[in-house]
């Protein structure tokens, strides 16, 4: 199977056609359909895909976040030998922020102004039992310092609006680590942050993991952080997973024709070529409201053909090694796009 | 920070001084002081020494910095028509309006804030429509209206609650529930829009994934973000009560500054009208202060400006 | 339970146009329809109050005092409402009373608003010593107890249907002038007005051909509760006896009138009261919908 890597043992988490939906004033619509992976502990595991693709509503659906107008159903949810999808809001409480904890896009907003950090530090460690006011006081001055946050005993009584957005993301880092958790789910950790800032961001979750043996799902939109932190990589598009691959397979050998489109839109540095043009992938998403049929990319793909608009959706075919996509088109005629396009750029 | 409330302390100042200027300019534009004192018989010479006896014949200038040299040493001068000391008139009547006003803000904030955050947690609920109803209702009855029905429903009808003056705390229930009205509406909308924005913050969704329970989410990361307006609006509502109670006094007879005004207006008893005026523009200027200090307890922005 | 809603990112739905979309919106908004409905009504009453009122509002018949209510016992069709007491027609006095209420309610908002909207506007635009200046008037008229101002100013001035309407008016610009300001400051941001800017547009054509159009919506808003407000304290006033003078039929007039029978009539009380209550309500639903379909983000 395409959902793990190699058999890892246990995976943290596994997840079996995961499927969001949200009631709209024109219908219902499919947020995510067949969503399914698997996250061995200690891995990185990306979720890459343009806004809307249904990235950001996954994750919110395991942790419990849904807004009311969206249903969650799955044939499995298990993280850490727990079906989590139906669990009763207490218990699933005790999950959160414990051992799945999650790490915020906009750090600007997602401390809360009105107490300071010492405070909304501890205080998770004391709502999941992890110990006393001094113990809790001990573990976030270790983690900030950690984080790479100086005079950290005087930051404890710091509000959040007295730092930079750069510290402030390394404090809900901080916050997420609080309580050893296994997975931590990061949602755009980076995009509200200044591009010197993301890079040490990102370099501070790396170490973390290996220092602490996290499993994290990455989610973005940037395939470059993709490139830099990520094990593994799930490419989706329009609320369904369209690739899964390693993250060095993936960029040495996408395969559908968006994975390829994607990669293609990365900017290179080199050669400064004036005539050179920026790529992009021609077309628009289309809407996710009622029944989805064949392959949610075909009118934007290059490749597409009659079969594709048929059926209920396109089967996932595996490569081996972890690689899968969605496309009816054999690997070789793929590759042989791939060729093409990078021909066309170089 | 302390310059900042340096700031707004003069700026306070300088509006009780423009405040206190246009009501005493408002007041002498009402006609011929020295012909009302005189009565309607007297001749244009008695007139006149009342004129001068008064001061009246002195440029408004100088006549306004005389009352305003007075007023700072506590002399708001004497009533016109019972020729009672102004200060006296007022101190006496403001602890009854006050009593009043307080207990009106309290029993707002009281049913305001839990329906507000009530309506806003279940939002589209039975709850927070029934909410919503109650202020659509209570910001369009008419106060005076509003008091009479009480008056014949349980004043008349049932026989529970004496209907007018102000010497049991029975007295002080119908009037206190009908000038509650005029301000519970607008607290309830400010706590339940201000809950909403919260509740949609990320930092309440932080909540949510740190495994907080409901309570601490609501009421520990939500509320206290939700509060800082209200706290502004109870402050403004209170100044608004003090004044707005005429309307209530009137009706259920109570004994307060308001109905002191209304009688004072009604005969033309001026410094009496306009001592009210510039007091109760002065309680709202410290009310507001006093609000922006509890706001910078609430928010370590506004303190650690 | 959990409130907690996810960001919901852009999907590219097919979108009708705005007007489209207020007018699909304003179809299921029973609110606004109800609030339409009851000003309708209202403003009907008070436009053809001469066609419409059964009697003369004025004529006085002693011999006819309290009479009852058309379903009460001994009511009859001559009064539908019955009389007051002075043996007037209460239906009659009501319907004049409208064209009262609603000329003192609309004046005075529009009057406040057109104050309001351009000392807010010019604040918010202009900025520095103006801004400042204006936001020292919003301060030293938030200090100003106003229903005490109003009472006195009526004692000096009278009270005529003109001086009610100005003298209502001063007391509500500022609400107006601190919503404009706000919005005016967040608008003057935007690309379009530095586009007018840089095209050489002059200051009093940004003011009135880009900015009010742009927040011409929280002015109305703020107009439909200012004209409730105003209706309200115009009713107390007269209550009171230093507004409206009898025997003008205001709604406050009929309610004070009736004191001194409430206890056996209490339906001369009630029936104005009630008729304020429901035009006041009638005035912000309409507002509040206007809000809601012109500015789907703005709901709450």
């Amino acid at each position: 199977m395409a959902y793990a890597y190699e058999a890892c043992g246990e995976p943290i988490l596994s997840v079996r056609n995961l499927e969001v939906s949200l009631k709209t004033s024109v219908g219902e619509l499919k947020a995510t359909r067949g969503i399914s992976f698997d996250i061995c502990p200690g891995e990185t595991f990306a979720i890459v895909g343009e806004s809307g693709c249904g990235k950001s509503i996954s994750s919110m659906a395991l942790m419990g976040l849904l807004p009311r107008i969206a249903t969650a159903r799955a044939d499995r949810c298990v993280f850490d030998g727990q079906e989590i999808l139906n669990l009763s809001r207490r218990k699933l409480s005790n999950i959160r922020g414990n051992t799945l904890s999650m790490i915020f896009q906009d750090p600007m907003t997602s401390l809360n102004p009105v107490y300071t950090i010492g405070d909304q530090l501890t205080e998770v460690f004391l709502r999941h039992g992890k110990g006393n006011r001094k113990q809790a006081r001990e573990r976030a001055v270790f983690l900030l310092e950690r984080v790479g946050i100086k005079n950290a005993a005087e930051r404890l009584g710091a509000y959040p609006h007295q730092l930079s957005g750069g510290l402030r993301q390394r404090v809900v880092i901080a916050m997420a680590m609080m309580c050893r958790p296994k997975l931590i789910i990061a949602d755009e950790p980076t995009t509200a942050l200044d591009v010197t800032v993301q890079m040490r961001t990102l370099a501070l979750l790396a170490e973390l993991q290996r220092e602490f043996g996290l499993a994290i799902i990455l989610i973005t939109h940037d395939l470059g952080v993709v490139a830099s932190l990520s094990d593994r990589v799930a490419v989706m598009y329009a609320g369904q997973i369209v690739e899964t691959a390693p993250t060095r397979q993936l960029f040495a050998d996408p395969t559908h024709p968006y994975t390829q489109g994607l990669i293609q839109c990365i900017p290179s540095y080199e050669p400064p070529n004036p005539d050179a043009e920026l790529h992009t992938i021609p077309g628009m998403v289309p809407s996710l409201i009622g029944k989805q049929r064949g392959c949610a990319f075909r009118n934007r793909c290059s490749l597409a053909v009659d079969a594709c608009g048929e059926g209920d959706e396109i089967a996932l075919r595996e490569l081996g090694e972890g690689h899968a996509y969605r496309c009816l088109q054999p690997h070789d005629a793929l590759v042989a796009n791939w060729r093409l396009l990078q021909g066309e750029s170089a | 920070m302390l310059q900042y409330f340096v700031k707004r302390l003069g700026i306070a100042l300088l509006v009780v001084l423009t405040v206190s200027v246009i009501s005493f300019g408002l007041l002498r534009l009402s006609g011929d002081l020295a012909q009302n004192l005189a009565g309607e018989g007297a001749t244009p010479a008695q007139v006149d020494e009342i004129r001068v006896l008064y001061g009246l014949d002195r440029s408004m200038i100088a006549q306004y910095f005389d009352w305003a040299g007075s007023a700072l040493k506590g002399d708001l001068g004497r009533s016109l028509f019972s020729n009672d000391p102004v200060f006296e008139l007022i101190t006496h009547r403001l602890p009854v309006t006050f009593t009043l006003a307080v207990s009106s803000l309290l029993l707002a904030i009281c049913v305001a804030l839990p329906l507000g955050v009530f309506a806003a947690v279940y939002r589209n609920s039975w709850i927070d429509r029934a909410a919503l109803g109650l202020a659509v209702f209570g910001s369009a009855v008419p106060s005076f209206w509003f008091a009479l029905v009480l008056i014949y429903v349980f004043g008349v009808q049932f026989r529970l609650l004496p209907i007018s003056g102000s010497t049991t705390w029975a007295h002080f229930i119908m009037p206190t529930v009908t000038l509650s009205t005029m301000v519970m509406p607008q607290i309830m909308r400010l706590t339940r829009g201000g809950m909403i924005d919260a509740l949609d913050a990320d930092y309440v969704k932080m909540a949510w994934a740190k495994g907080l329970n409901p309570m601490a989410v609501f009421f520990k990361h939500a509320l206290r973000n939700a509060l800082l307006p209200v706290v502004s609006l109870a402050a403004v509502s209170l100044g608004f009560l003090l004044g707005g109670s005429v309307i209530v006094e009137s009706v259920f007879s109570v004994n307060g500054i308001g109905s002191l005004a209304y009688e004072s207006i009604k005969r033309a008893d001026f410094p009496v009208v306009q001592s009210i005026l510039f007091v109760l523009s002065f309680v709202y200027v410290v009310l507001t202060l006093l609000s922006d200090l509890i706001n910078a307890r609430i928010d370590p922005r506004i303190r650690l400006h | 339970m959990s409130n907690a809603p996810a960001p919901l990112d852009n999907m590219d739905l097919p979108m009708p146009s705005p007007r489209q979309q207020s007018w699909m919106m304003a179809k299921h908004h029973v609110g606004l329809q109800i609030g339409a409905l009851i000003v309708l009504v209202f403003t009907i009453w008070a436009v053809f109050a001469p066609f419409l009122a059964p009697a003369d509002p004025y004529v006085q018949n002693l011999a006819n005092r309290l009479a009852p209510m058309i379903w009460q016992d001994g009511g009859s069709w001559d009064h539908i409402l019955g009389t007051d007491g002075f043996g007037r027609d209460l239906l009659s006095r009501l319907i004049w009373g409208t064209q009262v209420t609603m000329i003192v309610g609309f004046g005075a908002a529009f009057i406040s608003g057109v104050v309001g909207t351009t000392l807010g506007m010019l604040g918010g635009y202009l900025g520095g010593k103006i801004d400042a200046a204006v936001i020292f008037l919003i301060n030293v008229k938030l200090a100003m107890p106003g229903v005490l101002i109003a009472l006195s100013l009526v004692s000096i001035f009278g009270g005529s249907l003109l001086s009610i309407t100005i003298i209502l008016s001063l007391l509500f610009w500022d609400r107006f002038a601190v919503v404009t300001r706000t919005a005016t400051q967040q608008v003057r941001t935007r690309e379009y007005i530095a586009a007018a800017e840089c095209s050489g547009a002059s200051k009093a054509w940004i003011l009135f051909r880009e900015i009010l159009p742009n927040i011409s919506n929280q002015i109305i808003v703020i107009g439909s509760l200012e004209m409730g407000i105003a209706i309200l304290i115009e009713a107390a006033l007269s209550f009171l006896g230093l507004g409206i003078q009898p025997p003008t039929p205001s709604w406050g007039i009929l309610v004070s009138e009736a004191r001194d029978t409430m206890f056996f009539k209490p339906h001369l009380i009630v029936i104005p009261g009630l008729a304020i209550c429901i035009l006041v309500i009638g005035i912000n639903l309409l507002g509040d919908g206007i809000r809601d379909i012109t500015e789907p983000q703005g709901r709450n």
